[in-house]
C-alpha cells in the first residue's frame, strides 16, 4: 500500500503524463469532481468544462502529442490531521520541441492543488494554475488562456 | 503527521517559494540560527544578516517578485540515527523572464544543506549554495555578488 504522500504525488505526475500525451479524455477525468482554475482567467469545474478547455486551447502536433514535458517540482505537501484532505503547492516548467520550435522552456509557473480521499482513493478537488513566467507559447496554446492580459 | 523526510522537503521548497515571491523577511526567518553561504560569494549568519544580503543583491521587479522560479530537484536526504539532524543535497535551476529577458535558465547549481529538529520542528542550520553553471544574471542580482566581472 502506497503512503498518502506517494499516492498524491503519483496523481500530480499522472496529470503531466496524460497532458503531454494529449490524452484529454483521461486528463479531464482527473477533474470530474474538481475545480480547474486559471489565475486571472477561467474558473471551471468537472469533466465537460475541462475537456472543452483542453480541446479548444491545446495544440496537438503531428505525432498526436503536445510535444511537451510538464516537469513538476518543488511540491510542498500538507495533509489534514483526519487524513481525508490534502493540499499541495508545486512548480511546473513546460519544455517543448517541435519542427519549428527548438527545444526550450515555454512557460514556468505554479499549481496550487487540493485533494480529497473518497472511498480510499485520492482525487483532485481543486487546481489553480498560475502562469508566472511565459515564453514562446505559439506551439503550445491557441488563444492563450493563461495570458494575464486576456479580456475574457 | 508528515514524515521527517517530507517536513525537510517542504522546508527546502518553502525557501524557493518565498525567495521567488521576494518575501525576504520570511526567507531570512528560515535562517535564524543558521548560516547562508554562497561559494565564491557572500556569507551570512542569522536572519538579520541574510535579510541584508537579500536586500543588497536580489533585484525586485515591478510586480513585486523576482520574476524567477527556483526549481529544486534531485533531493537526497540523510537522517542521523537520533532523528534530530539531517543533511540534504539538491540541484537547483533558476528560470527567469522579465520585460528585457526572454524566459530562460539563468543559473544552475547545488544546495548543500544541514537541518536540526528543534522543539519538534525542522530548521535550517546551514545552506551552502554552489552556483556551478552561470548564465545571464543581469536581471536577478545586483552588485556582482559572485565576483564575475
Amino acid at each position: 500500500m502506497l503512503s498518502d504522500e506517494s499516492q498524491i504525488l503519483n496523481l500530480l505526475h499522472r496529470y503531466c503524463e496524460l497532458q503531454d500525451a494529449a490524452d484529454f479524455v483521461a486528463v479531464s477525468e482527473l477533474f470530474r469532481h474538481s475545480g480547474y482554475r486559471v489565475q486571472g482567467g477561467a474558473s471551471l469545474f468537472g469533466y465537460d468544462e475541462v475537456y472543452a478547455l483542453k480541446t479548444r486551447h491545446d495544440q496537438v502536433h503531428e505525432d498526436g502529442t503536445l510535444r511537451t514535458k510538464h516537469v513538476t517540482t518543488n511540491t510542498i505537501l500538507e495533509i489534514d490531521p483526519d487524513g481525508r484532505a490534502a493540499a499541495t503547492r508545486s512548480y511546473f516548467t513546460v519544455y517543448q520541441g517541435t519542427r519549428s520550435l527548438p527545444l526550450q522552456c515555454v512557460i514556468a509557473g505554479r499549481y496550487h492543488d487540493r485533494f480529497e480521499k473518497v472511498d480510499g482513493a485520492w482525487r483532485f478537488a481543486d487546481r489553480l494554475i498560475i502562469g508566472d513566467l511565459q515564453g514562446d507559447l505559439s506551439q503550445h496554446l491557441r488563444d492563450n488562456p493563461l495570458d494575464p492580459k486576456r479580456s475574457d | 503527521m508528515l514524515s521527517d523526510e517530507r517536513q525537510i522537503v517542504n522546508l527546502i521548497h518553502r525557501y524557493a517559494e518565498l525567495q521567488d515571491a521576494a518575501d525576504f523577511e520570511r526567507v531570512a526567518a528560515l535562517f535564524r540560527g543558521a548560516a547562508f553561504r554562497v561559494e565564491g560569494g557572500p556569507s551570512a549568519e542569522g536572519a538579520q544578516a541574510v535579510l541584508a544580503l537579500k536586500r543588497a543583491h536580489d533585484r525586485v521587479h515591478p510586480d513585486g517578485s523576482l520574476r524567477t522560479k527556483h526549481v529544486t530537484t534531485n533531493v537526497r536526504i540523510e537522517l542521523d540515527e537520533a532523528g534530530r539532524s539531517a543533511r540534504a543535497c539538491s540541484s537547483f535551476q533558476v528560470f527567469q523572464a522579465t520585460d528585457r529577458l526572454p524566459l530562460q535558465c539563468i543559473v544552475a547549481g547545488r544546495y548543500e544543506d544541514r537541518f536540526e529538529k528543534i522543539d519538534g520542528e525542522w530548521q535550517f542550520r546551514d545552506r551552502w549554495i554552489r552556483p556551478d553553471l552561470v548564465g545571464d544574471l543581469s536581471e536577478h542580482t545586483r552588485g556582482d555578488p559572485l565576483g564575475l566581472r
